[in-house]
């Protein structure tokens, strides 16, 4: 049988890896306040870190203003980036620290809706049938714990390794695992009760 | 419940069932890799895990237009301007301030050529990288211009590396950019040879979308 893995995903953050070097460079000049290196690698973060922040705040009027408060620490702070991770682990890291904080500003919890996930349904060439199996499938992921929809978006959206999320997230490699392995659990779970539907 | 860590007994079985999700997104190392294989091969229980994980993933990846910066980060400029970047913790060491004194005049005057020429060097370098790191549609204005005969392609993104090489292959064909953030890459294929790489390519399961990319002139 062939069993074959898939290539790193278009919005990895460590897809840059030839160009963290790169990264490295533009972050020593944000250290010495080159605003055109910010703007580059601003410009260069926004559409994952969006999509990122959607997914773990889940509260579209608040991501934009994540997203800049985190890439400000990256600005004060690039000088204290020590190279012991990859820049976008670094900044994946400030973003989720910052979307933490963001959501323990909110005391009710977001239902599931819908609306989530409408911009990231399949185009028109899919079927209807792909298209609500996948809606469900991703309604299904909205109901989990912010911590297991992280790490199921940096694993299976960004592209990373278990050990730059357990980076990002600041916890042990066994914890993102366990997170993983409880997530899928509960998603083969729904699988099964809807088979008929699938 | 959930917070609690499990206690992973590393059984070939359950080191392959917990590696499964990075397995399939290719980012295990160090010959994990090499030992998820070794246990798919005889395990139907995990080529079956495989698949349900192949099919979460093919579903979470999907094609969506990437946000524009622009609006964002005017709002972030200004912030910018009151919050200036800390200085770095450690600075290497200096040289003695007074040794620029001793200079000789033309030696201080070679340094500041010199400094000029790598600052108008270092400008040049990066006004082209200004774009390089964000994502471009097709579409859009900043997107690089590709010759008439390119194609654009989606593949399936469970679909191994060594297939896509396969596909491009039989196609005669090679990617020249992307991906872009809608996972489409641009295929250049000989003169000629469009419809015929467009045929093959349809015919390939792992292509999940593969058509002429119109220029400008096109439209």
């Amino acid at each position: 049988m062939l069993i074959g893995r898939t290539s790193k995903t278009a919005a990895d953050p460590g897809r840059t890896a030839d160009g963290s070097a790169a990264e490295g460079v533009l972050l020593r000049r944000i250290a010495a306040g080159d605003r055109l290196a910010f703007e580059t690698l601003y410009r260069g973060y926004f559409p994952r870190l969006t999509r990122f922040l959607e997914r773990v705040v889940r509260r579209p009027h608040v991501v934009e203003e994540v997203l800049n408060d985190a890439m400000l620490v990256v600005w004060r702070k690039a000088g204290s980036f020590n190279g012991q991770s990859k820049v976008s682990t670094w900044i994946f890291s400030i973003a989720y620290r910052k979307a933490l904080k963001a959501i323990g500003r909110f005391d009710e919890p977001v239902e599931s809706d819908d609306r989530d996930f409408e911009s990231t349904l399949p185009g028109p060439e899919d079927t209807l049938m792909q298209k609500q199996r996948w809606a469900l499938l991703l309604q299904q992921i909205g109901r989990m714990s912010t911590e297991q929809r992280t790490v199921i978006e940096l694993t299976y959206y960004h592209g990373c390794a278990y050990r730059e999320i357990a980076q990002i997230m600041g916890c042990p490699v066994d914890t993102v695992k366990t997170r993983m392995f409880h997530a899928r659990k509960r998603l083969r779970q729904f699988l099964s009760e809807r088979a008929g539907e699938f | 419940m959930m917070g609690r860590v499990l206690s992973f007994a590393r059984s070939p079985h359950q080191t392959t069932q917990e590696l499964l999700p990075w397995y399939l997104n290719g980012s295990l190392g160090g010959g994990e890799a090499e030992e998820v294989e070794e246990h798919l091969r005889g395990c139907a229980e995990c080529r079956s895990e495989l698949e349900a994980v192949r099919l979460l993933h093919s579903a979470y990846i999907v094609s969506e237009l990437p946000p524009d910066a622009g609006a964002a980060l005017d709002k972030l400029r200004p912030r910018l301007v009151e919050a200036a970047p800390a200085p770095r913790p450690r600075r290497p060491a200096r040289r003695p301030a007074s040794s620029a004194g001793l200079m000789p005049a033309w030696i201080k005057f070679a340094l500041a050529v010199q400094f000029a020429m790598i600052f108008a060097l270092g400008w040049q370098v990066l006004q082209p990288d200004r774009t390089a790191l964000a994502y471009h549609t097709l579409a859009s204005a900043s997107a690089p211009q590709h010759a008439a005969g390119s194609l654009v392609v989606v593949f399936d993104p469970a679909a191994p590396q060594r297939e896509v090489a396969r596909v491009l292959r039989l196609a005669g064909g090679r990617i020249v950019d992307g991906p872009t953030a809608s996972n489409g890459f641009i295929v250049a294929v000989s003169p000629g040879s469009l419809q015929a790489a467009l045929t093959r390519l349809h015919e390939e399961p792992a292509v999940v979308l593969a058509e002429p990319l119109e220029t400008d002139k096109a439209r």
